[in-house]
C-alpha cells in the first residue's frame, strides 16, 4: 500500500507530460519544457545546497558552459545533440572537481560570494570573447536531432514534440536517479555535512571529496540543462545564463520547492515558471508578485512547497490537540 | 594618476557601503543582500523631491539619507527580526526577495533610465596631470570621515561597545540581557544610512538608476570579504582597492572585463587568504 | 475632438483621403484581423520598446478611423495582440510559440531586441506561414530569412556613415572607438569600422568597451585619452552617450565626438550634460523633431509627433517612425495582395512594393532597384547629422 502511494506523484507526473503532449499546442509544450529544465536545474543544485548546505550562487555558470558548449558543437563542428548530452555533462563535472576542492575552502557567505563570482565571470566571458561566444549577438543555427527510433516509435526530434519527448525522457532519467540518490549512503553523508562538517569528518569521512563530488554532480547537470536549452530554444545569448536569470532563478526554484526534497523543484518550477507564464500577468505587477510569492513562501514554508502537506496536517494535529485540551477543560 | 582618481572615486562609494555592510553583518549576522536598496533609494529620491516637490538639493538629500536610514529600521524590525529562528538560506532568500520587490517597485516609480541629480558643484580640479572634480573629493573625504567616525563609536561609545560585544558573541550579549533587537536596528539603521550617504553623494557625481541596488551590494559583499568580515577599516581600505583594481584593469588590460577584474581579484584572495586580506586575530 | 483634428489634419498630409476609406468602412460588415506585435515593454529595452509599440498602435487606430483594411471585398478591423518579450531571447521564443499554437497564419510586427529576434529567427526563418515586420534590431537580414522583412535602418550603414563624416572633417587623424559591448549590431561592426577608418588613413588609437547602463567611464576614457586622439567615436544608446560625453569633458578632452545613438535632449538633461555638448555630433536615422527641423517630409512628421503625444503626453522614441511606415508597409502589402491569409502571396507583394505606394512612411527611406522599399528584406535610409544648441538638438545636414 505504502509503495502505490510513493508512487502517485509518478503517475501524475507522467499523466501531466502526456496530457500536454496530446494538446499538441506548441505553446503548452514549450512552456512545459522550460518548467522541466528549471526542474532540473533545480534538482541538480540540490546536491550541492540541498544536501550539503552550500550556497551555489553560481548555477549559470555551468548552464551557460553547457549551452555555449552544446552551441559550438553544433553549429562549428555539426555534431549531433547526444554528442553534447555526454560531452559538456563531463566537461562541467571536470571543471567542478578542478575548481571544487579550491571554492570549497570556503562555507557560508563566502562561498555564496565566490559561486555568484564564478558565475559574473563566465557571463562577462561569455558576452565579451565574440570570436568564440558571437559576444551579444548570440549564436544561432543549432540543430535539433532529426529522426531518432524506427517504425511507430520514431519520433522526429526537430519538430517541438519531439524536443518535448526528448527532454522528457531526460528529465525523468534525472528524477529516477534522483531519487535513488536520496536514499543512498552518499546523500546521508552530505547530509551530515550539512549539520555538522566535523563530526562527518571525525566518523572517518573525506568530508572534502564528498563536497566536491556534490558540487561536481551539479555542475554536470546544470550543463545538461544548457544542453537541452540550446537545442530547445536554439539560439543562446549571454543574457539568459546572468546571475537573476539563471543561478538566482534555480536557487529560488529550489528553495520555493523544497531543499533536499524530491519534489521540491517540480513543484518551484510549476508555480515560478509555469504558472506566471500562463497567467500572462503585466509584467511589472508580475515581478512584484514573484517578490511576493518568494517572501510569502519562505515565511510560511521555510522548507518549501514539498513540506506543505506536513505543515498542514501538523496544523491540523496541533488544532486538534487545542480542541482536545478545551474539551478537557469544558469537561 | 587619472586612473588612480578613477579608482579611488569609485571605491569611495564601495566603501562606503562596504564599511556599512561589515557593521550589519557583525552585528546582525545576517546576509543582507538588499543593503543596496537603501543606497539607491538615496541616490535615486532627492531629484523626485526637487522636480516635484522643489525641495531645495541640500534638504532633498537629507531626506534621502533619512529615508534609507528608516528602510534599514525597517529591514531589521519588520523583516530579521521575524526571522531569527530561520534557517540562514531562508534569510538569503528574503533579502534576494526584498532586493526584487524594492528594485522592482522603483522601476515602475522611476522607470530604469540612469540619471545625475543636478546642483552639485561643477568645479574641476587639475592635480599632477589629472582632472578632479570637485564632488569626487566630498565623496573621497566624507568615505574617510565616516569610517573614522563610526570607528569612534564602535571603541568609545557604550551603544558602540555593546554592539561590538555583541559581534564577538552574541549568545553572551543575550544572556547579559542585552535588549539584542534594539541593537540590531540600530546597527541597520547605521549601516544603511551609511549606504544613503554613499548613494545621495554618488547621485551628484554620477549617474543612478532604479536597479543599481543588487550590483552594489555585491560590490560591498566583496569589500567585506576582502576586509575579513569583521574590520571597518579593513572595509574601507577594501572599497578603495577594488575600486583601484577595477579602473586599472579596465584602463590598461580590457574595459569589457571591468567587473570580472574584481570577481577574479576576490577569488584569488579567498584562495589565498580565506579570512580576508585585512583580518587580524581578532574581529572587530 | 482635437484628436480628430489631428487625425485630419495627417491624413491630409499624408496625402489619402480618408473620406473614401471611411466610406467604405460603413458598406460591408466588418471582420476582425489579428496582428501580432511583439515588443520589448520590459525589461533593458523598454524605454524604447514602449515608444515602438506605442507607434504601432498608433498606425492601427489610424487604419481603423481611416475604415479599417479593405482586402478583396471585405473590410477588416484591425486588432492588435501584443506580447512582451521582456528583452529576453526565451520570453520571445515562447511568444512566437504562443502565436503559432492558434495555428493560424501569423502577421506580426514589433522586435525591438537582437537577441529577441535572433532567437525566434531558426523557428520562423523557414515557415511559409509567417510574417514578421522587424521594427527595431540591429540585425542584418537577406532573403534567405524569408519570413522577415526590416524596414529600419541596418547598422552596417552607421557605421559608413561615420566614416566619411569623420574623414570630411579638418586635421582628424587619431580616432578613438567606445562601443556598448552588448549592443550586438554595433558590436558585430566593430572590425569593419576599424577597417574603414584604415581605408581613410585616420589611426584608431583605442578600442574600448562599456556596457548598456553604464554610469562610469572614466576608466575607459583615460585610456582612449593617452592616445590624445583627434576624435572619439562613441557607440550605443542616447543615455550612456550623454553620460559618457559629460565625462569626457569632464576629464579635459574637448575635441570632436560623434555617436550614432538617436540621443535625444532629455538624455542630456538626465545626465546634466548640457555644458558638454559642443562639437559633440550624432549621426541617426531621423527622429519626427530632425524632419521638421532639417524640412524633410515635415508636415506629415509633424502631424505624426502631434498625434503621438496627444495620445501618450510624451515625444516618441527612436524606433517609432520605423514602427508607424512598417506597419503600413505591411498593411498596404495585405490589401494589394487582396488576402489575410496567403502568406506567399502578401510576401510576393512586399518583395516588390514601392516606396511610393506607401506614402505613409515617414522617414527618408532611399528607394531601391525600381523604386522598392526592400532590397533583399532590407530598406535603407538617409540619415541626419544632429547637433545640440541651445537645449535641443537641431539637424545640420543629412547623408543620402
Amino acid at each position: 500500500m505504502h509503495r502505490l502511494i510513493a508512487l502517485l506523484p509518478w503517475l501524475a507526473l507522467v499523466a501531466a507530460m502526456a496530457a500536454v503532449l496530446a494538446t499538441g499546442n506548441g505553446y503548452y509544450v514549450t512552456v512545459a519544457m522550460l518548467m522541466m529544465l528549471w526542474a532540473i536545474l533545480a534538482l541538480g543544485l540540490n546536491f550541492i545546497l540541498g544536501y550539503a548546505g552550500y550556497f551555489h550562487l553560481g548555477l549559470g555558470a555551468f548552464y551557460g558552459l553547457g549551452a555555449y558548449g552544446a552551441a559550438a558543437l553544433s553549429v562549428s563542428y555539426q555534431m549531433p545533440m547526444f554528442v553534447a548530452l555526454l560531452v559538456m555533462p563531463a566537461a562541467g563535472a571536470l571543471i567542478s572537481v578542478v575548481i571544487g576542492p579550491l571554492m570549497l575552502r570556503t562555507r557560508d557567505l563566502h562561498f555564496a560570494v565566490a559561486t555568484l563570482a564564478l558565475g559574473m565571470i563566465v557571463s562577462d566571458v561569455t558576452n565579451n570573447w565574440v570570436a568564440a561566444t558571437g559576444g551579444p549577438m548570440g549564436m544561432g543555427g543549432i540543430t535539433r536531432p532529426g529522426e531518432i527510433g524506427i517504425g511507430p516509435l520514431a519520433i522526429d526530434g526537430a519538430t517541438t514534440s519531439g524536443m518535448f519527448l526528448i527532454t522528457a525522457a531526460i528529465f525523468l532519467a534525472l528524477m529516477i536517479v534522483a531519487a535513488i540518490a536520496r536514499r543512498s549512503d552518499f546523500v546521508l553523508i552530505l547530509r551530515g555535512i550539512k549539520s555538522d562538517d566535523m563530526m562527518t569528518r571525525s566518523l572517518g569521512f573525506s568530508t572534502t571529496r564528498y563536497k566536491v563530488a556534490a558540487f561536481a554532480i551539479s555542475g554536470a547537470i546544470a550543463s545538461i540543462g544548457g544542453v537541452l536549452y540550446a537545442h530547445i530554444v536554439q539560439y543562446i545569448s549571454p543574457e539568459p545564463f546572468t546571475f537573476f536569470a539563471a543561478s538566482f532563478q534555480a536557487f529560488v526554484v529550489l528553495a520555493v520547492g523544497g531543499l533536499g526534497s524530491l519534489w521540491g523543484p517540480v513543484l518551484g518550477s510549476v508555480l515560478l515558471t509555469g504558472l506566471p507564464e500562463v497567467l500572462e500577468m503585466d509584467p511589472h505587477v508580475k515581478l512584484l508578485v514573484y517578490g511576493a510569492v518568494l517572501l510569502i513562501v519562505t515565511i510560511v514554508l521555510p522548507r518549501g512547497l514539498a513540506s506543505m502537506g506536513q505543515v498542514l496536517s501538523a496544523r491540523a494535529r496541533a488544532r486538534a490537540s487545542a480542541n482536545a485540551k478545551i474539551k478537557e477543560h469544558q469537561t | 594618476m587619472q586612473d588612480i582618481v578613477n579608482g579611488l572615486a569609485q571605491g569611495a562609494i564601495y566603501s562606503m557601503a562596504g564599511v556599512g555592510l561589515v557593521l550589519i553583518f557583525s552585528v546582525v549576522r545576517v546576509p543582507n543582500f538588499a543593503h543596496g536598496e537603501p543606497l539607491m533609494v538615496a541616490a535615486m529620491l532627492p531629484l523626485t523631491l526637487m522636480t516635484f516637490y522643489g525641495v531645495p538639493l541640500p534638504l532633498a538629500l537629507l531626506i534621502g539619507i533619512a529615508a534609507a536610514t528608516a528602510m534599514g529600521v525597517f529591514f531589521s524590525a519588520a523583516v530579521f527580526a521575524r526571522l531569527s529562528r530561520y534557517p540562514e538560506v531562508a534569510l538569503l532568500i528574503v533579502s534576494l526577495a526584498l532586493v526584487v520587490l524594492i528594485s522592482s517597485a522603483a522601476v515602475m516609480l522611476w522607470g530604469d533610465s540612469p540619471r545625475q541629480t543636478p546642483g552639485g558643484p561643477d568645479i574641476i580640479l587639475d592635480f599632477l596631470g589629472a582632472r578632479i572634480p570637485i564632488m569626487w573629493l566630498v565623496i573621497l573625504v566624507t568615505a574617510l570621515a565616516s569610517t573614522i567616525a563610526l570607528d569612534f563609536f564602535i571603541s568609545h561609545t557604550s551603544p558602540g561597545r555593546i554592539m561590538r560585544a555583541m559581534a564577538l558573541n552574541p549568545f553572551a550579549a543575550q544572556l547579559m540581557g542585552i535588549p539584542i533587537k534594539r541593537y540590531h536596528a540600530l546597527a541597520f539603521a547605521i549601516g544603511s544610512g551609511l549606504a544613503g550617504l554613499a548613494g545621495a553623494l554618488f547621485s551628484l557625481a554620477f549617474a543612478v538608476q532604479s536597479t543599481m541596488g543588487a550590483a552594489l551590494a555585491l560590490k560591498a559583499f566583496i569589500v567585506i570579504i576582502f576586509a575579513g568580515m569583521g574590520s571597518i577599516w579593513g572595509a574601507f581600505a577594501g572599497g578603495l582597492l577594488l575600486g583601484l583594481v577595477e579602473s586599472f584593469g579596465a584602463s590598461y588590460i580590457s574595459s569589457g572585463y571591468r567587473d570580472t577584474f574584481g570577481f577574479v581579484f576576490l577569488l584569488a584572495v579567498l584562495l589565498i587568504r580565506p579570512a580576508g586580506l585585512f583580518a587580524r586575530r581578532t574581529n572587530a | 475632438m482635437s484628436y480628430m483634428t489631428s487625425f485630419r489634419q495627417f491624413a491630409v498630409a499624408a496625402g489619402f483621403a480618408a473620406a473614401t476609406f471611411a466610406f467604405a468602412g460603413t458598406a460591408a460588415a466588418q471582420e476582425t484581423l489579428t496582428i501580432f506585435d511583439l515588443e520589448s515593454l520590459t525589461g533593458p529595452g523598454q524605454t524604447t520598446g514602449v515608444a515602438q509599440a506605442n507607434a504601432v498602435q498608433l498606425a492601427v487606430e489610424h487604419i481603423n478611423a481611416a475604415g479599417g483594411l479593405k482586402v478583396g471585398d471585405k473590410t477588416y478591423t484591425v486588432e492588435l495582440d501584443t506580447h512582451d518579450d521582456r528583452s529576453q531571447a526565451t520570453a520571445g521564443v515562447t511568444a512566437i510559440q504562443k502565436m503559432l499554437s492558434y495555428g493560424k497564419p501569423v502577421l506580426m510586427v514589433g522586435s525591438l531586441s537582437s537577441a529577441v529576434t535572433g532567437a525566434y529567427l531558426p523557428i520562423v526563418r523557414e515557415r511559409e506561414d509567417f510574417i514578421s515586420i522587424v521594427m527595431g534590431a540591429a540585425l542584418f537580414f537577406t532573403s534567405e530569412d524569408k519570413a522577415i522583412y526590416h524596414p529600419r535602418v541596418a547598422v552596417a550603414q552607421y557605421t559608413e556613415s561615420t566614416v566619411t563624416f569623420i574623414k570630411g572633417q579638418e586635421g582628424i587623424k587619431r580616432v578613438g572607438i567606445m562601443t556598448d559591448n552588448k549592443h550586438g549590431g554595433f558590436v558585430q561592426q566593430t572590425p569593419r569600422l576599424k577597417e574603414l577608418f584604415g581605408e581613410a588613413g585616420m589611426e584608431v588609437i583605442g578600442e574600448e568597451e562599456f556596457s548598456f547602463g553604464a554610469t562610469q567611464f572614466g576608466p575607459q576614457l583615460t585610456a582612449i585619452l593617452r592616445g590624445n586622439p583627434d576624435a572619439i567615436n562613441i557607440r550605443g544608446y542616447g543615455s550612456d552617450v550623454a553620460r559618457a560625453i559629460k565625462q569626457a569633458r569632464d576629464l579635459g578632452y574637448t575635441g570632436l565626438i560623434v555617436s550614432s545613438s538617436g540621443i535625444v535632449a532629455k538624455d542630456v538633461v538626465e545626465a546634466q550634460a548640457d555644458a558638454a555638448m559642443e562639437n559633440a555630433r550624432d549621426l541617426f536615422v531621423p527622429l519626427a523633431g530632425d524632419l521638421i527641423e532639417g524640412d524633410r517630409n515635415a508636415d506629415k512628421a509633424k502631424a505624426f509627433a502631434d498625434a503621438y503625444k496627444e495620445k501618450f503626453g510624451e515625444e516618441s522614441g527612436a524606433t517609432s517612425l520605423s514602427a508607424y511606415g512598417g506597419f503600413y508597409i505591411l498593411a498596404r502589402a495585405i490589401e494589394k495582395a487582396g488576402t489575410v491569409d496567403d502568406i506567399p502571396a502578401i510576401r510576393k507583394v512586399l518583395d516588390d512594393i514601392t516606396v511610393a505606394e506607401v506614402p505613409e512612411i515617414i522617414e527618408p527611406m532611399i528607394p531601391q532597384e525600381g523604386g522598392r522599399a526592400f532590397r533583399e528584406h532590407q530598406s535603407y535610409f538617409a540619415l541626419v547629422v544632429r547637433e545640440w544648441r541651445d537645449g535641443r538638438f537641431v539637424p545640420v545636414g543629412f547623408v543620402d
